[in-house]
C-alpha cells in the first residue's frame, strides 16, 4: 500500500514538476516596404507600413516615414502621397545593370536599407504583336542574362470583368533542350483558360513578362507558399526592393478544335 | 575445409567440460508456428533459457543424468518430460505445445519473464498478437503503430497521423523491419494506417534504444516485425469487414511447411468521396502480405516472405474523361528470403537476403498532350548473416554481416524536360556481440560493437555498445546500457505539417558530419508477481551534427538542410499486468527534448513533457464480452506559432497590386497546444455459428469527444484584426466490425 502511494506521489509530482505555458512571445514592429523598380524612366513609388501584433488592427495610413532612392546616377527623395505610399516627384532613370539602393527610416522603427540590381534586358521573339496564337503555339523570347526568372501574366478583358493568369518561370531550367540565349515555352497551355469556342472569331489578349531580379522573384514565389516565412528581403524589416524588366505583346486567340472536340466528349 | 575446421572446434569447445546438452525446437500443436520466447527449463538443475524468435532452443553444459524438462508459456498446456543427458551427447527435442484458454485467475509465466531472467534486453518492449488485436482500433482497424504508441517513451504528434517519435527521436531516425524487409514510410491514408495486416504478424519487438550490435544505421530505435509462418498442419481462413476495409487471411500446409496470405483493402474513402458528391477523386489503399516456410532439412528452415502495399489517389471529370487526368500512387514492396540454420547444436545462424522499394509516382495527363511524369523511388538491398554461438555455457556470442546497397531515385517527365536523378548509399556493417553470464543468473554483460563503413564520404564509423543487467534478488533487476549510433540517410520533408504523404529521403551529403547519438539508460525492472511487472527506466540521448529541415519549409534541398545538435532525456514508468479478470498497462513518460540551431534553442514539435496511457483489458466482463479501455493523458506539444502580420504587396505584369496578409511566425516551436487527452474503449464478443467463429466489436474513438487541437488557424474577422481558429482531432467515432473464421 504504501508502495502505491509512493508511486502515486511521484507521478503527481512530475506532472506538476513543468507545467507547461507558452512563454511570453516578444515582438517588435519593424517598417514593411514594397518597391519594385521597373527599367525605363518612370515615376518611383515606394509603400511603407509597419507590421502588427496579433491582435493588433491594420492602418492603411502610414505617413511618417522618410523615403528615399539612389544609385550612381542620383539620389531620389519620395514624398508622401496618401495612405502607405511614397512617390518620386518626376521620372527616375532606371536603367538595365543598374544596382540601387532604398532607404526608409521612422521616428519610432528600425530603419531598414535593401538592394537590388536591374536585370538584363530581353526581347519577346514570339508571338509578334497582332499575331493570331492557340495554345498548340510556342512562345519564345530571348534570355535575360542576370534574371532569377520570369513573371508571365495573361490578362483578359471581357465586358466589365478582367481576369488574369501567372505563372513563375525560373531562368536556369532541367530542361534538355536548355537554350543559353533563349527562353521557349513549348505550348501555351494558359491560352485554354482565355480561348474562344473554335467558331468564334479570335479574342484579344495581352501577354505580359517581367524579368525579375532574385529579391522579386523569391518574393513572389513566397506568396505562392513555396517558401514560405524567409521571403522577406528586408533586413531590420519586412517586404521587398525587387526590379523588372517590363514586356508585353497583344494578340489574339483563336479557339482549339481538339480541346472542344473533348469538351464536348467527342472524339 | 575452413567451414569443417569451424564445426569442429564448436564441437569441441561445447563437448569441453565432460558434460552434455539439450536443443531443440518449440512449436504450437496445433499449427505449427515457432514459440518464440518460450521459458525452458531444467528441473532441479537450476538451467535454462528461452527460445529465440524461431523457437529454438540450447542449453549447455548439462551434467549427466536424468532430468525433467519444463516448457512454459502463456496459453499453453505446460510440457513436461522425462530426458536423460549422457557425456558428451546431445539430446535433441521437437517440443509441441497445446494451446488452452488462459483462466481467468490463472497465473502463468509469461515469456517476458522468462526474458527477464535470461536475457540482458534493456528498453525492448514486445506486442505478442494478442496485446495487438486487444487494442482498442480506429476505424474498426488494429493498427500496430497505434498500440506501439501505448508504450512508455512513445508518441505520437496527432490522432490522423501514426509516426512514431521515440524517446525524443524523429519518426526517421527509427529502423522498421518486416521480416527483415526494410520499410521507409510505413503509412497509409495520409499517414493514418500502417502497412501491416495485424492478424497476420507473429511478433513486434521494439528496441526504444541501446539497441543490440545486430541493427544499426539508425539513431533512435529499431521496431523488428515478425510474420506468422502459418498453419503447417491444416487450412484454415480468417475474413473480417470494419467501417473502413475488408480483410482475409488464409493459411494452411504445404509440403515440408506452411504458407499464410493476408490481403487488406479498404472502400470507405471512396464510398464517402461519393457520397460528398466529389465525382472523379477516387481513393484507395491495400496490403498484401504473404509468407512460406519449408523445412528443407531437420537443421535448416527456407522462409520467403513478401509484402506488397499502395496508396491510390486519382481524380478525371467524369464528364470529359479522356480531356484531363490525375493519378497519384505511393507504396512499398519487398521480398525475404530467410534461411535458418542450426549448422551444430552450439552454432544457429539465419542468412537474410531482403529486397524493399518504396514507390511513388504522380501522373498527370492532358488530351492531346505528353504526360507529365514525376517518380521516385528508394530501394533497398540487403544482405544479412546473423549467427549466435554458444561456445560456453556462459557465454552466447552473436555475430554477423550486414551488407546493403541503397538507391535513391527521383524521375521528371514533361514535355522536352528530362529530369533523371540517382543516389547510391552503400552501408556494410559487421558486428559482435557477447553475452556473458558472469555470475550464474546475478549478473549479465553485453558488450558488442559494431562497424559500419558508409559508402558515401567514404565513412568508417565504429558503434560501441554495452549492456548489463544486475539481478539484485529473484524478482528485481538493474540494468544499463550505452552506446553509439550513427545514421547515413536523412529525410528532407518536415514532419511538422499536419498531413505528410511520405517522407523524402536522401544519403546525408558527403560534406557534412554524419549524424550520431550516444544513448545512456540505467532501468530498474522488478516482478511484484509472476503476473505484474514493474519498470522504470531513465535515459539521456546525446545528438551531434543532426540534419533538420528549415523553419518554415516542407522541402529542404539537401544542400540546405542544417545541423542542429541537442539532446532528448527522460524517464519512464511502466506496470504491466498480463493476465487475470482485468490485466492491461500503465505507461508514463516524462520527455525532455531540445534541439539547437546556430545557437538558437528550441523545443521541437515532438517534445511532450508528460505523457500517461492506460491500457485494461477485460476479458468475459459482460456475457462473455470482452472490454478494452484506453485512455491518454498528454501535455501539450510545441507549435511554430504567429506573433504578428503585415502587409504583403504583390504587382503583375500588366495588372493591379494585390495585398495579401503576411503571418509573421515567432520563433521555432515556442508555442504550446492545450493538453490532449482521449478514451477509447473497444467491446468484442466471439461465439459460434456452425463451423465457423464469429466475433463481433463495436468500438468508441473519444468516448468522451474531447476537442483535441489538431492544428490552429488564423482569419481577419470584419473589423480587420486577426482571429485564431482551431480544427480538432478525431471527434467521438463508434465502429461496428465482424469477423469471421473458419
Amino acid at each position: 500500500m504504501r508502495n502505491k502511494a509512493g508511486l502515486l506521489f511521484i507521478v503527481a509530482l512530475l506532472f506538476l514538476a513543468a507545467c507547461e505555458l507558452t512563454p511570453e512571445q516578444p515582438f517588435t514592429p519593424k517598417l514593411v516596404v514594397h518597391c519594385l523598380l521597373r527599367a525605363g524612366e518612370n515615376p518611383a513609388r515606394v509603400r511603407v507600413n509597419r507590421s502588427y501584433r496579433l491582435g493588433e488592427k491594420y492602418d492603411s495610413i502610414f505617413p511618417l516615414a522618410r523615403v528615399s532612392i539612389s544609385s550612381g546616377r542620383g539620389e531620389w527623395r519620395l514624398t508622401y502621397a496618401g495612405a502607405d505610399s511614397y512617390i518620386s516627384t518626376g521620372p527616375v532613370p532606371v536603367q538595365t545593370g543598374d544596382s540601387w539602393l532604398l532607404l526608409a527610416t521612422h521616428p519610432e522603427l528600425d530603419t531598414v536599407r535593401a538592394r537590388t540590381i536591374i536585370p538584363q534586358p530581353y526581347e519577346i521573339l514570339f508571338p509578334r504583336p497582332g499575331d493570331t496564337v492557340s495554345v498548340r503555339d510556342s512562345m519564345v523570347w530571348t534570355r535575360s542574362q542576370t534574371a532569377k526568372g520570369y513573371y508571365l501574366s495573361l490578362r483578359r478583358v471581357r465586358d466589365l470583368d478582367t481576369s488574369y493568369l501567372d505563372a513563375l518561370i525560373p531562368n536556369d531550367s532541367f530542361d534538355i533542350t536548355y537554350d543559353p540565349l533563349l527562353v521557349r515555352i513549348p505550348a501555351m497551355f494558359f491560352l485554354l483558360l482565355v480561348a474562344p469556342l473554335p467558331d468564334s472569331p479570335p479574342r484579344p489578349c495581352t501577354l505580359w513578362v517581367w524579368a525579375l531580379d532574385t529579391n522579386y522573384y523569391d518574393w513572389v514565389l513566397g506568396a505562392s507558399g513555396f517558401r514560405g516565412k524567409d521571403s522577406s528581403q528586408i533586413l531590420r524589416g519586412f517586404g521587398v526592393f525587387g526590379s523588372a524588366v517590363e514586356r508585353w505583346v497583344p494578340v489574339f486567340v483563336r479557339g482549339d478544335t481538339t480541346t472542344i472536340q473533348n469538351r464536348n466528349g467527342r472524339r | 575445409m575452413i567451414w569443417q575446421l569451424f564445426s569442429l572446434f564448436c564441437l569441441v569447445s561445447a563437448s569441453s567440460a565432460r558434460t552434455g546438452a539439450v536443443n531443440g525446437f518449440v512449436r504450437d500443436s496445433t499449427s505449427g508456428e515457432p514459440l518464440a520466447y518460450a521459458n525452458v527449463e531444467i528441473k532441479g538443475t537450476g538451467q535454462g533459457t528461452s527460445t529465440n524468435l524461431r523457437g529454438y532452443f540450447y542449453i549447455g553444459e548439462v551434467e549427466p543424468g536424468s532430468y525433467q524438462i519444463e516448457v512454459t508459456f502463456i496459453g499453453y498446456t505446460p510440457f513436461r518430460q522425462k530426458i536423460t543427458v549422457a557425456e558428451g551427447r546431445l539430446t535433441s527435442l521437437n517440443i509441441e505445445l497445446k494451446p488452452e484458454p488462459v483462466q481467468l485467475g490463472e497465473v502463468r509465466v509469461t515469456a517476458e519473464r522468462a526474458r527477464f531472467e535470461r536475457e540482458v534486453e534493456i528498453s525492448s518492449k514486445r506486442l505478442d498478437t494478442r496485446q495487438l488485436v486487444l487494442a482498442p482500433k480506429l476505424g474498426g482497424e488494429v493498427d500496430i503503430m497505434r498500440t506501439i504508441q501505448l508504450l512508455p517513451g512513445v508518441i505520437t504528434v496527432s490522432d490522423f497521423s501514426n509516426k512514431l517519435y521515440i524517446r525524443g527521436g524523429s519518426p526517421d531516425q527509427n529502423l522498421i523491419l518486416l521480416d527483415g524487409i526494410t520499410i521507409y514510410n510505413p503509412s497509409h491514408l495520409f499517414g493514418i494506417f500502417s502497412p501491416f495486416v495485424p492478424e497476420a504478424l507473429a511478433d513486434v519487438t521494439l528496441h526504444a534504444g541501446g539497441f543490440p550490435a545486430q541493427f544499426g544505421s539508425r539513431l533512435s530505435s529499431v521496431l523488428d516485425v515478425t510474420t506468422r509462418e502459418g498453419n503447417c498442419k491444416k487450412w484454415t481462413g480468417d475474413g473480417s469487414v470494419s467501417m473502413i476495409a475488408a480483410r482475409a487471411i488464409a493459411e494452411g500446409p504445404i509440403p515440408k511447411g506452411s504458407i499464410l496470405i493476408a490481403a487488406r483493402r479498404t472502400y470507405l474513402p471512396d464510398v464517402l468521396l461519393k457520397l460528398f458528391g466529389v465525382p472523379g477523386l477516387n481513393y484507395y489503399f491495400y496490403d498484401l502480405m504473404a509468407k512460406a516456410n519449408s523445412q528443407l532439412h531437420d537443421n535448416y528452415r527456407l522462409s520467403v516472405a513478401g509484402l506488397g502495399a499502395e496508396d491510390v489517389l486519382s481524380f478525371w471529370d467524369p464528364d470529359q474523361p479522356d480531356a484531363f487526368r490525375v493519378r497519384m500512387n505511393w507504396g512499398n514492396r519487398g521480398v525475404s528470403a530467410r534461411l535458418n540454420a542450426v549448422f551444430n547444436p552450439v552454432f544457429y545462424g539465419e542468412m537474410i537476403g531482403a529486397w524493399s522499394n518504396f514507390f511513388s509516382g504522380f501522373r498527370v495527363r492532358f488530351e492531346g498532350a505528353d504526360e507529365i511524369l514525376l517518380k521516385g523511388d528508394l530501394t533497398n538491398w540487403n544482405l544479412k548473416a546473423n549467427f549466435t554461438w554458444y561456445p560456453l555455457d556462459r557465454h552466447t556470442l552473436g555475430f554477423g554481416l550486414d551488407l546493403q546497397a541503397n538507391r535513391m531515385g527521383l524521375r521528371v517527365e514533361y514535355d522536352t524536360t528530362r529530369f533523371n536523378t540517382q543516389d547510391t548509399l552503400v552501408p556494410v556493417a559487421a558486428y559482435l556481440e557477447d553475452k556473458w553470464e558472469l555470475i550464474p543468473k546475478k549478473l549479465f554483460f553485453r558488450p558488442g560493437l559494431r562497424l559500419n563503413h558508409y559508402s558515401k564520404g567514404n565513412r568508417f564509423e565504429p558503434e560501441p555498445r554495452f549492456g548489463m543487467k544486475i539481478l539484485l534478488t529473484k524478482n528485481t533487476a538493474l540494468n544499463l546500457a550505452l552506446g553509439r549510433f550513427t545514421q547515413p540517410l536523412a529525410t528532407l520533408n518536415s514532419t511538422e505539417p499536419v498531413f505528410s504523404i511520405y517522407d523524402v529521403w536522401v544519403p546525408v551529403p558527403e560534406n557534412r558530419p554524419l549524424p550520431s547519438a550516444t544513448h545512456y539508460i540505467a532501468g530498474v525492472e522488478r516482478w511484484l508477481r509472476d503476473d505484474l511487472l514493474f519498470q522504470v527506466e531513465a535515459y539521456f540521448k546525446d545528438y551531434n551534427h543532426l540534419l533538420e529541415t528549415r523553419y518554415g519549409d516542407y522541402f529542404t534541398r539537401p544542400e540546405s538542410l542544417l545541423t542542429a545538435e541537442g539532446f532528448s532525456t527522460g524517464a519512464e514508468l511502466l506496470v504491466r499486468k498480463s493476465a487475470g479478470r482485468i490485466n492491461g498497462w500503465l505507461a508514463y513518460s516524462y520527455m525532455w527534448t531540445e534541439r539547437s540551431i546556430n545557437g538558437e534553442t528550441y523545443h521541437p514539435h515532438y517534445d511532450r513533457r508528460h505523457n500517461l496511457n492506460l491500457i485494461l483489458n477485460f476479458p468475459a466482463l459482460l456475457l462473455g464480452a470482452d472490454l478494452s479501455l484506453r485512455w491518454t493523458l498528454g501535455t501539450g506539444l510545441p507549435y511554430s506559432g504567429l506573433a504578428g502580420y503585415y502587409p504583403r504587396v504583390i504587382e503583375r505584369p500588366g495588372g493591379k497590386a494585390e495585398i495579401q496578409w503576411e503571418f509573421i511566425y515567432g520563433r521555432r516551436d515556442a508555442f504550446r497546444y492545450p493538453v490532449y487527452h482521449r478514451l477509447d474503449a473497444g467491446l468484442a464478443k466471439t461465439g459460434k455459428l456452425g463451423r465457423f467463429e464469429v466475433g463481433i466489436s463495436l468500438d468508441i474513438v473519444n468516448l468522451y469527444n474531447a476537442r483535441n487541437v489538431l492544428v490552429y488557424y488564423w482569419e481577419f474577422n470584419p473589423a480587420g484584426i486577426p482571429e485564431r481558429h482551431q480544427i480538432n482531432m478525431i471527434p467521438i467515432l463508434p465502429t461496428l466490425g465482424v469477423k469471421v473464421r473458419f
